[in-house]
């Protein structure tokens, strides 16, 4: 069975005043709206702690009771910062087999109700005990991760820095951005040092925010051509590898093998940059890359290289902002965008015909690959 | 040098490195954090007393209430006799 995302909602990221619920709403109605009077038969709602962020639980009831989805369907799927990809992958699922004929997954978070340091706690409950015993938090790891990986390949930190600042120009375009505004390599070199080599701007925000998608049999140009996901060690120090997430290797590699593509047929990525350094090691790992060549993607600017993907023209995690249960499925929704002609002043010159997610769920131990694209050979 | 199951190295060579402005509660800023590969490529995660240690540099290696600790051993002072290569994996 061909299936497709036939609808988006996508709500403004950044500090909202609305609750989590709400905030869901928002964007399953968006999406509904674009259904016209086609009614769906199962919800799948996503947020990876809304009850330890904003003590919100049983909020597929709550969602399904706002949206007037009377007496229908619905889960809960949680995978930590990947919470919205794996809502995704999940619905595809309830649809091909049958059992439900149109899903609407909506995916939030309300993080900004909480001081940073709550925030950070609750986020590295999805760390390995053994190493928030430690002291660990989320950008602590990703600190290591980021040192290895400009010691390992001989990288320069302003490679970082060149991340924010591409990811910055791209959120400019993006009105639901959480940063619109462009920063200079300047000034992120002058943020202050969180976990050297990452500094504050190399860092994504906390954030409030939701998207949603409708996925249904369809042929449309936004078909789901190819799924693929993967766990990994939880503690970062049982991996034998440090400078790359295996999870989001063995995703991509499940996920192209499914679609009958390789990276070559990508014309559009979102990948998962909630820290500079991974955007270097996603495109690595996804193959868009070369191992220690993802810099020279940033470092030598989009002039230099007319052949490279685009690479997160809604501004990535970096410039979007972070609701971290929301980010895994706002990256397909702005690749259906993209795919579907919708994408507004995102719009790449050229229409892709084919399009990739990345998420990462913790510190890159349980990610998601999605590919999406007009059906035709080669369509899962 | 064999390592029994659950030991860990006394030494170990540094992979990675960072010191955190905005630790979580109960800790200190900076608190400082490597993770180290021992004999038998035995990675550990510890917290660096004194100075951070350069990447490639060793480490002294000890366990404090279930904790790991590392030093570098220029700080320690003790001489660094057995010397093993990392595993270069990453």
């Amino acid at each position: 069975m061909r299936v497709a995302v036939t609808a988006t909602g996508v709500g403004r990221f950044g500090k909202r005043s609305e609750s989590l619920v709400e905030l869901l709403c928002e964007a399953g109605r968006e999406a509904l709206d674009g259904l016209g009077r086609k009614t769906v038969d199962v919800l799948v709602v996503a947020h990876m702690a809304g009850g330890s962020l904003v003590g919100v639980e049983n909020t597929v009831a709550k969602v399904a009771d706002r949206l007037g989805l009377d007496t229908g369907a619905g889960f809960r799927v949680e995978s930590a910062s990947a919470s919205g990809a794996a809502a995704f992958h999940a619905a595809v699922g309830l649809v091909r087999s049958g059992q439900y004929k149109r899903a609407l997954v909506v995916a939030g978070e309300k993080m900004t109700d909480l001081p940073n340091a709550e925030v950070a706690k609750i986020l590295a409950a999805s760390l390995a005990p053994s190493e928030s015993a430690h002291g660990a938090t989320m950008p602590a790891l990703a600190g290591l991760v980021a040192g290895r990986y400009l010691d390992r390949y001989h990288v320069e930190e302003s490679a970082l820095d060149a991340v924010t600042v591409a990811a910055r120009v791209a959120a400019a375009r993006n009105p639901n951005a959480q940063f619109p505004k462009p920063v200079t390599a300047e000034e992120v070199r002058a943020s202050r040092p969180i976990a050297p080599p990452l500094r504050l701007l190399h860092c994504s925000a906390v954030s409030d925010g939701a998207a949603a998608v409708v996925v249904e049999a369809s042929s449309g140009p936004a078909g789901v051509l190819g799924l693929g996901q993967a766990t990994d060690h939880v503690e970062l120090v049982e991996r034998p590898e440090l400078t790359s997430f295996r999870a989001t290797r063995v995703a991509a590699q499940r996920a192209f093998e499914s679609a009958h593509r390789t990276a070559q047929d990508v014309d559009v990525a979102e990948v998962h940059d909630a820290f500079a350094p991974f955007a270097l090691i996603d495109l690595e790992d996804l193959g868009l890359a070369s191992p220690g060549e993802a810099a020279r993607w940033f470092q030598d600017g989009p002039a230099a290289s007319p052949d490279r993907v685009p690479l997160n023209p809604s501004g990535g995690i970096l410039g979007r902002g972070h609701p971290v249960g929301a980010s895994g499925l706002v990256q397909i929704a702005e690749i259906a965008r993209q795919l579907r002609g919708e994408s507004g002043p995102m719009a790449l010159a050229k229409l892709p015909t084919c399009g990739l997610a990345q998420s990462i769920g913790g510190l890159g131990s349980h990610n998601f690959v999605t590919i999406l694209g007009r059906s035709g050979a080669g369509a899962a | 040098m064999e390592l029994l199951h659950g030991e860990i190295p006394p030494r170990a060579i540094v992979l990675a490195a960072t010191e955190l402005y905005a630790p979580a509660a109960g800790w200190t800023s900076p608190h400082r954090l490597a993770i180290a590969e021992g004999s038998e490529s035995v990675r550990i995660l510890a917290i660096v007393r004194g100075p951070l240690p350069a990447l490639g540099g060793w480490v002294t290696v000890r366990t404090e209430g279930g904790l790991y600790y590392a030093e570098s051993v220029a700080a320690t002072g003790i001489d660094d006799a057995k010397s093993h290569p990392p595993s270069g994996t990453s």
